[in-house]
């Protein structure tokens, strides 16, 4: 009988592809067939490829079997608010095919509170959602209700989600909603990457059969191509965001085509759309400006614009990576290194929407080094190697929201949900001491009872039938309050509006920056000249200005290093390279045209072949630099030049400046300094023992932390982002997270948080793991030790971004000594 | 010049501004603290935040040994003993009601915004206080006599130290000298604190036994 109706269902859907002249391709096939046979799975397919019609058609074709009015029946997860808007009207055209009374709705931080409440009353079949706004739903009192018809849960973009600490969020929203409604079927659609088997585990949980995967063969072509120096003088060697060299750009563009041109930090989007706006003062109008702190109404004026092609060019960053469902657009191009491969082949994919079709990006180096990046990922991707996306581990503070969340709503038992939690794939490992610990917290305030004598968040509710049983929930209704105002991972520093004086909204930005100016100072923002008037009660007025200024605004996270998987490749690129010859296998464009630069590497010092390690000593008037060429990413780079000044340090005591890049790092300290020991201490320096201990002394590790804890206390309630109310009483509740910090490290000294602070340094910030590769991996290298007369290519860099940005090895009391000295006159 | 004190003269008098946050006045021997802030803790832990009140007693304690270390004639608090109404356990409150007894010293405290509604013993609560050189108050008072220094707490001045390469902060003493207003840095050791105008002469706390005019 069953398989009747599935034979009916999936007669069904094809006859709609029928009706819309499309062929099904085959994993769509497969993903319906296999969803008909009520398994849960993951698809694999690259962007713009039709996974949404895959993943969305099977559960469609059972609804109208079963559909009831006001019953929610499927759940879909996406990333990005500004992706429901496109995805409701593509399910809505398919949904009425099924069945007309077919309902869609959109609950998303952008839902109006009546809207929501008519939700509850009144569900729609199906609802288009956040993590954050699921989360949401849990802490509803109805929530245990509005999930009774639910069969399908569809999760976008799960990729996106994965790598972040809102993939932990929506694993344990998951793994209520199947501890409370058993029977539903789940899948996921998430671009390739390398490790797609946990990807399916995560969100089904770990006791669960085992996962369908459904990949594709659709290769899709990627075609790179990179803006090459004119002259071999006039490219920069670092920073300057290459707008120098705008002009060669400008020749590879058509300007009546749809473009978008990706930058990686607010700040440099910023300067791109004043530099081309004024070369460019024809395209007035048609070129236009998007990033995530400008206001949402100027966004949303730019998206419409590009849909409806009165707005040719945009300058972007990641806000349109995913972002709105475009027409394809004709022209890509990524501003400087993208970092990694998935956010390459994901922002040329919007060039092709259609499976199969080719897409094109055209790379624009901001410093020449750049060209090996790119030159490695094309051979990457032709290959074939895909990387991985982890997902972060035993984040306390996702799951202290999380509980709370639930104790806000349906209450919950902890024996049977910490059986639930620990389904979950990222906390399989969670044991019973940190599930105490855990409790605990969020019952009495932590260990220490009687530091915490007024404190209460949830309390025990005995159950009705079992006196030895009872729930948590939160009783206190400003506390639930306060809660559902602070839900989500995504936490930010301050920001401060900015509004043009007659009160027209044009964006954010930090407070940091808006503190340091004064009246009449003039800044370019959201592709304005703007002069700053006054700030009141956290917004900046301001007023167009005539004058010309180069302050434009920079924002904090803008700092991303190389993938490891780059990073080994890079390696690999300027192996080819050794032989400084024109006409080798290998050679490309790219390298080619590096191949000036490279033989004034050779001339100066050395390129480094596999198997060594490029050392280089300089030496200034005052100052000795050491270079050091890991050809590690950024972070792993800094980790290493930390453990390098202690250690060196301990040998001969000096204090060392610190600079890395995603080439090598610097350590610059005084004249005197003799680093020649370096060869025969080299064992030393590389020695993988005592790395931890080493590392959190050699660092200004507390600085570190706190800096990371400051997103956890957001993120696990203890300072609040957002207030209800702006009542005095929540005046007295403000507090910085870093006075947390140093209460519970003085007082507490076994806090989860602060552990979780120093985890996550360790391995997202200093990437330990890679630290230890690393190390490893340069103890079978030889040693090329370089004196240099003058700053070497590879060095350059480094060089430049000592200038403005150093950070120090040395104690609190020895920068207070140095601080002070001018002062000692 | 690092110190372990700063002098800084009025008219007439002299005023010590030590790095235990306090400020003494040698003439007529009265020690000024202000914003302790204590309850916060508790007022918090009301509030499902959980922060612990171990703080109070350390604060307690600094008290206690500046009292006895400059044996002074008068406490004066300058406002914002307390976090809040609403935060004032028993404990809390015997140990801020024995606190005159025990040091044997008389204490005043010019309610702050945050003591409103506060209520103990043995403290002489006052909107003000002027004597011949000086104002005293939580918030400053604008307009008053030329030769008159206004001593003022509510702020949590902050200052930071820099160089090319580093830059960090330290709660401080600070002076507008154009309206004769001398902010005392917070006495609390749970309080936050904001950056000051450059325009004012400021004192950086840089440790527990120095000071250092910037």
């Amino acid at each position: 009988m069953k398989k009747t109706t599935n034979k009916t269902s999936l007669e069904q859907i094809k006859k709609y592809f029928d009706k819309n002249d499309w062929e099904p391709l085959s994993f769509q096939l497969e993903s319906w067939e296999a969803f008909l046979n009520g398994e849960n799975g993951i698809i694999q397919v690259p962007t713009g490829c039709g996974k949404t019609y895959a993943a969305l058609m099977g559960p469609l074709s059972k609804l109208k079997d079963c559909r009831k009015k006001s019953c929610l029946s499927i759940l879909l997860i996406t990333p990005l608010k500004a992706l429901s808007r496109d995805l409701k009207n593509s399910i809505n055209s398919a949904a009425k095919y099924f069945d007309e009374q077919i309902t869609v709705g959109i609950r998303n931080g952008d839902t109006s509170p009546y809207e929501k409440k008519k939700q509850i009353l009144n569900p729609p079949n199906i609802l288009i959602t956040t993590p954050e706004s699921l989360s949401l739903l849990l802490s509803n009192k109805e929530s245990k209700n509005i999930f009774n018809n639910l069969f399908s849960i569809i999760i976008d973009e799960w990729h996106e989600l994965m790598g972040s600490k809102r993939g932990n969020q929506c694993e344990l929203s998951l793994s209520w909603l199947r501890g409370n409604k058993k029977k539903f079927q789940i899948w996921a659609m998430s671009a390739t990457i390398g490790n797609i088997e946990e990807a399916g585990r995560a969100i089904i949980g770990i006791k669960a059969k085992t996962p369908k995967i459904i990949s594709t063969n659709i290769q899709k072509e990627i075609e790179i191509t990179s803006v090459l120096p004119e002259e071999e003088t006039t490219f920069p060697w670092s920073g300057h965001l290459g707008i120098r060299s705008y002009s060669s750009l400008l020749k590879k563009l058509d300007k009546n085509k749809s473009t978008l041109l990706f930058t990686n930090t607010r700040n440099q989007s910023e300067r791109w759309y004043q530099c081309l706006k004024f070369c460019l003062p024809e395209m007035e109008g048609k070129i236009a400006l998007h990033h995530g702190s400008l206001d949402k109404e100027e966004r949303k004026i730019v998206e419409d614009g590009v849909k409806n092609g009165l707005i040719k060019w945009v300058v972007c960053t990641s806000s349109l990576d995913l972002g709105i469902d475009f027409q394809p657009v004709d022209q890509i191009v990524q501003i400087g290194s993208a970092k990694n491969l998935a956010r390459l082949i994901q922002r040329a994919g919007r060039s092709a929407h259609r499976p199969g079709g080719k897409s094109n990006i055209i790379f624009m180096p901001t410093n020449s080094l750049e060209l090996f990046e790119i030159s490695a990922m094309r051979r990457i991707i032709k290959s074939g190697i895909t990387e991985k996306i982890n997902l972060p581990e035993l984040s306390f503070d996702v799951l202290l929201q999380h509980l709370v969340s639930l104790a806000c709503g349906p209450g919950f038992n902890p024996i049977i949900e910490k059986e639930r939690i620990k389904d979950c794939w990222s906390y399989r490992n969670l044991n019973d001491k940190d599930w105490d610990w855990c409790i605990e917290f969020l019952e009495y305030g932590g260990k220490c009872l009687k530091a915490y004598p007024k404190y209460k968040k949830i309390e025990r509710e005995k159950s009705k039938d079992d006196e030895t049983n009872f729930n948590y929930f939160v009783k206190d209704k400003s506390l639930v309050r306060m809660h559902k105002f602070n839900i989500g991972t995504i936490t930010s520093d301050k920001f401060i509006n900015v509004k043009y004086i007659r009160g027209k909204s044009l964006g954010n930005l930090e407070e940091n920056f808006a503190t340091k100016l004064k009246t009449g100072d003039t800044f370019y923002f959201a592709g304005k000249m703007l002069q700053f008037v006054k700030i009141r009660d956290m917004t900046l007025y301001v007023k167009k200005s005539s004058k010309k200024s180069s302050l434009i605004p920079a924002w904090v996270g803008g700092q991303m290093a190389i993938s490891d998987l780059l990073s080994d490749s890079l390696r690999k690129e300027i192996d080819i390279c050794k032989d400084l010859d024109h006409s080798g296998d290998y050679i490309n464009k790219e390298l080619n045209s590096l191949l000036p630069i490279l033989k004034k590497q050779n001339a100066i010092s050395d390129i480094p072949k596999s198997n060594q390690l490029l050392i280089e000593i300089y030496k200034t008037k005052d100052l000795t630099n050491l270079f050091v060429f890991t050809l590690d990413g950024k972070f792993v780079n800094e980790g290493i030049a930390f453990l390098w000044a202690l250690r060196l340090a301990k040998k001969k005591q000096s204090t060392f400046s610190i600079t890395a890049n995603d080439f090598g790092f610097s350590l610059t300290t005084s004249e005197d300094y003799d680093f020649s020991m370096l060869e025969e201490q080299f064992s030393y320096l590389i020695k993988n023992k005592n790395l931890e201990e080493d590392l959190e002394n050699a660092i200004n590790f507390s600085e570190l932390t706190k800096r990371r804890f400051k997103n956890i206390a957001q993120i696990s309630g203890l300072v609040n982002q957002n207030n209800p109310t702006k009542t005095k009483s929540s005046y007295q509740l403000q507090i910085s997270s870093s006075l947390f910090y140093d209460v519970f490290t003085k007082y507490e000294e076994d806090h989860l948080l602060i552990k979780q602070a120093h985890k996550e340094v360790k391995e997202y910030q200093l990437e330990n793991k890679r630290i230890t590769n690393s190390l490893e991996r340069l103890s079978n290298l030889k040693i090329i030790l370089n004196k240099t007369e003058t700053p070497s290519p590879f060095a350059f860099p480094l060089l430049v971004e000592r200038l403005k940005n150093t950070l120090s090895n040395e104690s609190i009391e020895k920068r207070v000594e140095k601080l002070i000295k001018k002062y000692n006159l | 010049m690092k110190k372990n004190s700063s002098v800084f003269h009025w008219g007439d008098s002299s005023l010590e501004m030590l790095p235990s946050r306090a400020l003494l006045l040698p003439q007529t021997n009265e020690l000024l603290i202000c914003d302790i802030h204590l309850g916060k803790g508790e007022y918090f832990q009301q509030n499902g935040i959980p922060l612990t009140n171990n703080s109070d007693e350390q604060n307690l304690l600094r008290i206690k040994n500046i009292v006895k270390k400059y044996n002074p004639h008068k406490l004066i608090i300058l406002g914002d003993l307390f976090h809040s109404k609403y935060s004032i356990s028993d404990p809390l409150r015997s140990k801020v009601e024995n606190l005159s007894e025990s040091l044997n010293i008389k204490i005043e405290l010019i309610v702050g915004n945050h003591d409103i509604g506060c209520k103990v013993k043995n403290i002489t609560f006052l909107n003000f206080k002027k004597s011949s050189n000086f104002l005293f108050s939580h918030e400053p008072i604008g307009n008053f006599d030329n030769n008159i220094l206004n001593i003022c707490g509510h702020y949590h001045p902050k200052t930071f130290l820099k160089n090319a390469k580093d830059k960090l902060y330290f709660k401080c003493f600070a002076m507008d000298e154009k309206n004769k207003i001398l902010y005392l840095p917070a006495f609390g050791d749970l309080t936050g604190g904001y950056p000051c105008k450059s325009s004012f002469r400021k004192w950086a706390i840089i440790s527990e036994k120095e000071i250092l005019e910037i």
